[in-house]
C-alpha cells in the first residue's frame, strides 16, 4: 500500500543523479534515513554540520509531492533562507518560502499561506513561533503536509542545552502526532542523554541515523584571558590576521554593544546582533553585510546560530566560555562548512560563571512565581496579561515565563474575550515540576564544569568535544593549539598600547538614563513633566566603577559604607561639562531614610564641582524599592513615599541616586519636583541595576 | 491513541475543516466500521491506504476515494487543532477507546456517535447516573423538585446525568454538586465558552463534572444536535427523571417519547399537574412525587411496543 521500497530506492537514486549529476552516491546513512522517512516512520538524524541532513529531507519532499503527497514543513530556527538551500531547491525543481518573524508584510505572509494552501509549494521553512501563532493555525486545515522535518531537534527535549518553550510545545505535538505522518527529527549537537530523550519523544520505532561528529576544518585554541580589557586587545590585535570573516559570540548583548562599540572605534568594522524587538532592522542590516562579508565578523548572541548557515564563516570566537560543549560545538559548527580550514579561539573571562549561573538560575520560574501566578488566573474567568502585572508583584519578565510555562503546562490558557486576550484557567490539574527543572539545574552545573575541563585539558581539544557527545570513536585531530603546541595562527600577540586603549575605553564609558514616558497604566506622563536625559556611570557589579559601586554599597567587614572618592572624581568630570552646557547650577539627591550614603556621595560631589546642594526631597517610611518587582508597585511605592520639602526650587537641577533600576524612583522624583517649580530635572546614578535579559 | 482511535478521529472529526473536507457523519462512519469488519480490516488500516486501494478495496468511485486521501492528509494539521483543545484539557474518546460510554455502545448500537470531544474524568462515564431533564423555563416548585429528587437519587448513591442547558439541566446539576455527588452533562453547545466559568473548571478539575459533546467545543446551538443528546441522557442513565414537559412538542417531549419507546432506561415523570406530564405518565412513565425514595433500580423497563433495534445486533462493530 505504501510507496514500494525498491520504487523509493530507485527514484531517490534518480533524483540525486539529476540533482548532482553523473557519479553522485548518497553519503554513508543519507538513503537509509530516506527510505525510513518515507515508509512514515519517525526517523532522528544526528549528523555533523555538512553532513547534508538537508539532502535528505530534499529528496523526501520530492519523492512525496511525485506522489501527490502534501507539502513538507521543516520547522527551524532559521530567520533567512540561506542561499545554499534556494539553490538545491532549485536545482531540484522544489518551490520553497520562509515564514518567520521577519516577513512583516501581512500580505506577504498570508501570500505564502496561500500558496501552501493552493498546493503551490513544496517546502515551507517556519520557526516555532510563527508555526504556533493563531494567524498560521487558522490556515492549517487547508494545508496538506506530508512530511514534518523538525532541524535543530534537540531544542525539544528538556535535557538540550537550548530548551526552548516554543520548541517544546512543537515537541508535543510531534509526540502525539498521528503514526501515518512521518515525521523526520535532525541535529548536530546532541549527547546520549539527549537522544534517549528525542527516541522517547518520537516514539519508540524511531530509526536513528548517528555518525561521526569530528569536524576536520577546524582549528581550535584557548584563550584563557580572564580581564575583559585583555581580550578587547586581543581582538583588537589580532582579529584583521584571522582570514576571511566570522562571528564573534557574547554571553549577553551588553557584551555584544559594547565590543561592537569598541572594535568600531578602532577601526575594526564589526556589526552587532542579538534578538531584541527594537533590533530586528540592525539585525537584518547587520546579517546582510556580512553575508557579503563586508564587515570583518558579526557580534551576536547565541540568537545567531542555530541553522545560521553561510558557507564561509573562517572563525568563531567565543569571548565568554558558553555554559556547555554542546552548546559550544553548535556555534563553533557555523565555521568552515565550506571552507578548509576555519578558525576558533575559545576565551574565557572572569565573569562567565556569573552569567552562566545567572541563565541557569532564571532558566525556570520557582513555585512561588508559579503559584502566585496561577492563584490569580485560577479565581478569574478570564484575565489580560496587563491586568496580571497589576495583581503579581513580579518582574513583568518573570510573569511572562510563568505564565509561559503554565501555558505550556496546559493549566491556563489563552483565548481571545471581549477583543482581547485572556487567560483562562483550565480543567488540567497543575503540579509544580522542581524536582524535573532541579534535575535539569544539575545536569546544566554539570555541562558547565564540562566546559571547564576542557579549558584546562591539555589533550585533543577536538576529542575532548565530541567525547563528550559521546561520540567515543574520534582521534586526535592534529590541528588545535594542543595538538601542535602552538597558537593556530602565526603572530598572534597583544600590544601594550592596545591594552591601554581598551582600559580607557571601558572606563569612560558612560550609560545613558533615558526618561520613561508613560506611568504604568500606559497613559502618558505630561511632556514637561519627563526627565531630561541623564546618565549613569557603570552596570552594578561591573569590573571598575561597577565594582566600586558595590563594595560602597556593601563594604567588606569592619569598613565604613561610603563611596569612593575615585566615584567622586569620575562623576565630577561627566557632571561638570554638562552642567556648564545647560547652565545648571544646583544638585539634589534622592533621600534615603536607612543611611546618608547618597546625600553624603552628593555633597562631596558638589563640593569638587562647585554645584550648590539643595537639600529638597523627603522619604517617609515605605518598603524599599527593590522589593517592588514591578512597574505598577514600584511606581506606587515611590509615588507614597516621596515628597518635596517646603522652600524654593532651582529651576534646572541634576538629580542624583546611587543605582538606577526601574527608573521610578528617579521619574517620580522628577515629576514632584517639577511639580513644586523646577523645570528641568538632570538624572544622575553609579550603576545600571537592571536586569541583564529582561 | 491507537491506530483505530486515530482513524475515527481523522475520519469523523469536525474540528480542522476545510474547503473540501468533509469528515463522515456517524451514520456514514457506522457503514463504513460495518464494511471494512465484513472484509476483515479495522479502521487504522485505512490509514495506509493510497487513493487506488480505496478503490480497489472498498469498491469506493474516485469521487468517494478522494474524500478519504483528503481527510487522511489533514492528519498532521489535525493534530494542531486536537492539541490547542487538549492543552485546555478537552480530549477526544471515540469508540475505539476504552474510555468511551459503555453505557451507549449497549444501547444504541452502531447509532452512537463515533466520537466524543470530552472533559473531565471519563472514569465518571462508570458511575451510576439518574438523568434529569425538562425544560429551560422553570417554576420556583420545579426547583424545590428537582433539589428534593436530586437529594433523593443522591442518597441512594446516583450521579446526575442532564444536557447542561439552562433550566432543570443547570439546577440539576447545581443540586447534585450540593449533594456531593459527580455531574455528567451530555452539552449540545459551546463547551470552550462553558469552560470560561473558573468555578466550573474547578469542579472538572477536582473530578466532579464531566463535560460530553458530539460536536466541537466552539459549536453553538443546533436543535437537532440538542435533540440528539437527549437520548444519551437517556442511555447513560439507569433511570430518568422529567421534572417538566410540555405536551406533544418540544425538546423535552421528544426525548421522552423516543425513551418510552426504545426504552434505554426506565421513564420517571414528576406526577403534576403540567398537562406534557400527565401525558407522559399515560403513555407509560412510572410517576413520581416529592416524597419518592429515589431508588431507580427497583424498576425495569420494556419498550412501549416492539421495535426494530436501531441497527441489528449483528452489525454492531465496535468502532
Amino acid at each position: 500500500m505504501n510507496i514500494g521500497l525498491q520504487e523509493i530506492f530507485t527514484e531517490a537514486n534518480r533524483i540525486l543523479l539529476e540533482t548532482y549529476g553523473p557519479g553522485a552516491e548518497f553519503r554513508k546513512g543519507q538513503y537509509e534515513a530516506i527510505e525510513a522517512a518515507m515508509t512514515k516512520k519517525r526517523v532522528l538524524v544526528v549528523q555533523k554540520t555538512g553532513w547534508g541532513k538537508s539532502l535528505v529531507y530534499y529528496i523526501c519532499t520530492k519523492l512525496n509531492r511525485r506522489k501527490g503527497q502534501g507539502c513538507t514543513m521543516v520547522i527551524s530556527p532559521l530567520l533567512i533562507l540561506m542561499d545554499n538551500q534556494m539553490e538545491m531547491a532549485g536545482k531540484m525543481g522544489l518551490k520553497c518560502a520562509a515564514l518567520n518573524s521577519t516577513v512583516k508584510d501581512p500580505a506577504e505572509r498570508k501570500s505564502i499561506l496561500d500558496r501552501l494552501a493552493e498546493d503551490q509549494l513544496d517546502m515551507l521553512f517556519i520557526t516555532p513561533e510563527t508555526l504556533l501563532k493563531e494567524e498560521t493555525q487558522e490556515r492549517l486545515p487547508g494545508i496538506r503536509i506530508g512530511l514534518f522535518v523538525i532541524d535543530e531537534a534537540h531544542c525539544i527535549s528538556d535535557w538540550g542545552h537550548e530548551f526552548r518553550l516554543d520548541y517544546g510545545q512543537i515537541g508535543k505535538i510531534i509526540r502525539k502526532q498521528f503514526s501515518n505522518v512521518a515525521v523526520l527529527a535532525t541535529t548536530a549537537t546532541a549527547n546520549d542523554r539527549v537522544v534517549d530523550d528525542l527516541k522517547a519523544q518520537l516514539g519508540e520505532s524511531v530509526y536513528i541515523s548517528r555518525g561521526p561528529l569530528t569536524r576536520e576544518s577546524l582549528h581550535i585554541q584557548v584563550l584563557p584571558l580572564g580581564k575583559r580589557t585583555e581580550r578587547y586587545a586581543w581582538l583588537l590585535d589580532n582579529l584583521n590576521k584571522i582570514p576571511g570573516t566570522g562571528i564573534i559570540y557574547c554571553l549577553d548583548h551588553r557584551d555584544c554593544d559594547h565590543l561592537t562599540e569598541f572594535l568600531c572605534r578602532n577601526g575594526i568594522p564589526v556589526m552587532s546582533y542579538y534578538s531584541d524587538e527594537k533590533k530586528e532592522e540592525q539585525n537584518a542590516e547587520a546579517i546582510a553585510a556580512f553575508q557579503e562579508n563586508r564587515i570583518k565578523a558579526i557580534v551576536a548572541t547565541i540568537k545567531l546560530g542555530m541553522g545560521y548557515d553561510k558557507g564561509d564563516v573562517s572563525f568563531v570566537i567565543h569571548f565568554q566560555c558558553p555554559s556547555s560543549i554542546v552548546a559550544w560545538y553548535q556555534q563553533i559548527g557555523r565555521a568552515g562548512r565550506n571552507l578548509k580550514d576555519a578558525y576558533v579561539f575559545l576565551m574565557t573571562g572572569r565573569e562567565d560563571d556569573r552569567i552562566n549561573e545567572y541563565f541557569i538560575k532564571t532558566a525556570f520560574p520557582t513555585r512561588k512565581e508559579m503559584e502566585s501566578v496561577l492563584e490569580i488566573i485560577n479565581k478569574t474567568d478570564g484575565i489580560t496579561k496587563y491586568q496580571l502585572y497589576t495583581k503579581v508583584n513580579m518582574r513583568p519578565a518573570r510573569i511572562d515565563k510563568a505564565v509561559d510555562f503554565l501555558l505550556n503546562e496546559g493549566a491556563v490558557r489563552r483565548e481571545k474575550a471581549g477583543g482581547r486576550q485572556c487567560l483562562f484557567p483550565t480543567v488540567n490539574r497543575y503540579v509544580f515540576r522542581g524536582d524535573h527543572y532541579d534535575q535539569i539545574r544539575r545536569i546544566r552545573h554539570m555541562e558547565m564544569q564540562e566546559m571547564k575541563d576542557l579549558v584546562n585539558t591539555e589533550g585533543c581539544l577536538s576529542r575532548f568535544a565530541v567525547n563528550c557527545l559521546d561520540d567515543h570513536e574520534a582521534g586526535d585531530c592534529g590541528k588545535c593549539a594542543n595538538c601542535t603546541k602552538q597558537d593556530i595562527l602565526p603572530d598572534l600577540s597583544v600590544s601594550e598600547e592596545s591594552r591601554t586603549k581598551a582600559i580607557r575605553f571601558v572606563s569612560t564609558r558612560l550609560y545613558e538614563i533615558l526618561p520613561r514616558k508613560q506611568y504604568p497604566d500606559r497613559s502618558r506622563i505630561p511632556e514637561n513633566c519627563l526627565l531630561q536625559p541623564g546618565w549613569c556611570l557603570s552596570k552594578y557589579g561591573d569590573a571598575g566603577y561597577g565594582e566600586l559601586v558595590e563594595q560602597g554599597k556593601y563594604p567588606p567587614a569592619g569598613m565604613p559604607r561610603r563611596f569612593d572618592d575615585r566615584l567622586v572624581i569620575r562623576a565630577a568630570d561627566v557632571i561638570s561639562s554638562w552642567a556648564k552646557e545647560n547652565g545648571i547650577r544646583h544638585i539634589t539627591c534622592v533621600p534615603s531614610l536607612r543611611s546618608d550614603l547618597v546625600m553624603e556621595f552628593t555633597r562631596r560631589l558638589a563640593q569638587r564641582t562647585g554645584l550648590t546642594f539643595a537639600d529638597l526631597l523627603a522619604k517617609s517610611e515605605a518598603p524599599q524599592q527593590k522589593t517592588r518587582e514591578n512597574s505598577t508597585f514600584q511606581y506606587e511605592n515611590a509615588n507614597n513615599s516621596f515628597s518635596v520639602k517646603d522652600g524654593p526650587v532651582p529651576e534646572k537641577l541634576i538629580l542624583v541616586d546611587d543605582v538606577v533600576d526601574s527608573k521610578w524612583t528617579l521619574t517620580v522624583c522628577g515629576i514632584k519636583l517639577i511639580e513644586y517649580g523646577c523645570r528641568e530635572v538632570y538624572p544622575f546614578a553609579l550603576a545600571d541595576s537592571s536586569h541583564l535579559e529582561e | 491513541m491507537s491506530r483505530n482511535a486515530e482513524a475515527i478521529t481523522i475520519f469523523c472529526s469536525h474540528l480542522c475543516m476545510a474547503e473540501g473536507i468533509l469528515p463522515f457523519e456517524p451514520k456514514e462512519w457506522g457503514d463504513l466500521a460495518a464494511r471494512l469488519m465484513t472484509l476483515n480490516y479495522q479502521p487504522g488500516d485505512l490509514l495506509d491506504f493510497s487513493l487506488q486501494d480505496f478503490q480497489d478495496i472498498l469498491s469506493c468511485t474516485e469521487d468517494e476515494a478522494s474524500r478519504m486521501m483528503r481527510l487522511i492528509d489533514r492528519s498532521a494539521s489535525l493534530r494542531f487543532e486536537l492539541e490547542k483543545y487538549e492543552s485546555m484539557g478537552i480530549q477526544v474518546i471515540t469508540r475505539a477507546d476504552a474510555e468511551y460510554p459503555k453505557q451507549l455502545k449497549k444501547k444504541l448500537g452502531n447509532a452512537c456517535p463515533p466520537l466524543f470531544y470530552a472533559a473531565g474524568d471519563p472514569a465518571l462515564l462508570n458511575r451510576d447516573c439518574v438523568g434529569y431533564v425538562g425544560s429551560r423555563d422553570v417554576a420556583p416548585s420545579d426547583i424545590e423538585f428537582t433539589k428534593k429528587t436530586v437529594a433523593a437519587t443522591a442518597g441512594k448513591g446516583y450521579a446526575v446525568v442532564s444536557g447542561g442547558a439552562k433550566g432543570i439541566d443547570s439546577i440539576s446539576a447545581s443540586s447534585a454538586m450540593a449533594e456531593g455527588v459527580a455531574v455528567i452533562e451530555y452539552l449540545s453547545d459551546s463547551m470552550q465558552r462553558k469552560m470560561r466559568d473558573s468555578g466550573l473548571v474547578q469542579e472538572i478539575r477536582d473530578g466532579r463534572v464531566l463535560l460530553m459533546s458530539v460536536v466541537v467545543p466552539t459549536a453553538g446551538f443546533n436543535v437537532g444536535v440538542a435533540m440528539m443528546r437527549n437520548r444519551y441522557v437517556y442511555a447513560q442513565s439507569s433511570g430518568t427523571v422529567i421534572i417538566r414537559s410540555d405536551k406533544g412538542k418540544g425538546g423535552t417531549w421528544a426525548g421522552a417519547t423516543e425513551n418510552l419507546k426504545h426504552a434505554w432506561c426506565p421513564t420517571f415523570c414528576r406526577d403534576c399537574e403540567y398537562p406534557g406530564n400527565q401525558e407522559l405518565i399515560k403513555l407509560g412513565a412510572i410517576p413520581v412525587t416529592d416524597d419518592w425514595d429515589g431508588d431507580v433500580s427497583k424498576y425495569h423497563t420494556e419498550p412501549v411496543k416492539p421495535v426494530e433495534p436501531v441497527r441489528k445486533p449483528e452489525q454492531i462493530s465496535m468502532f
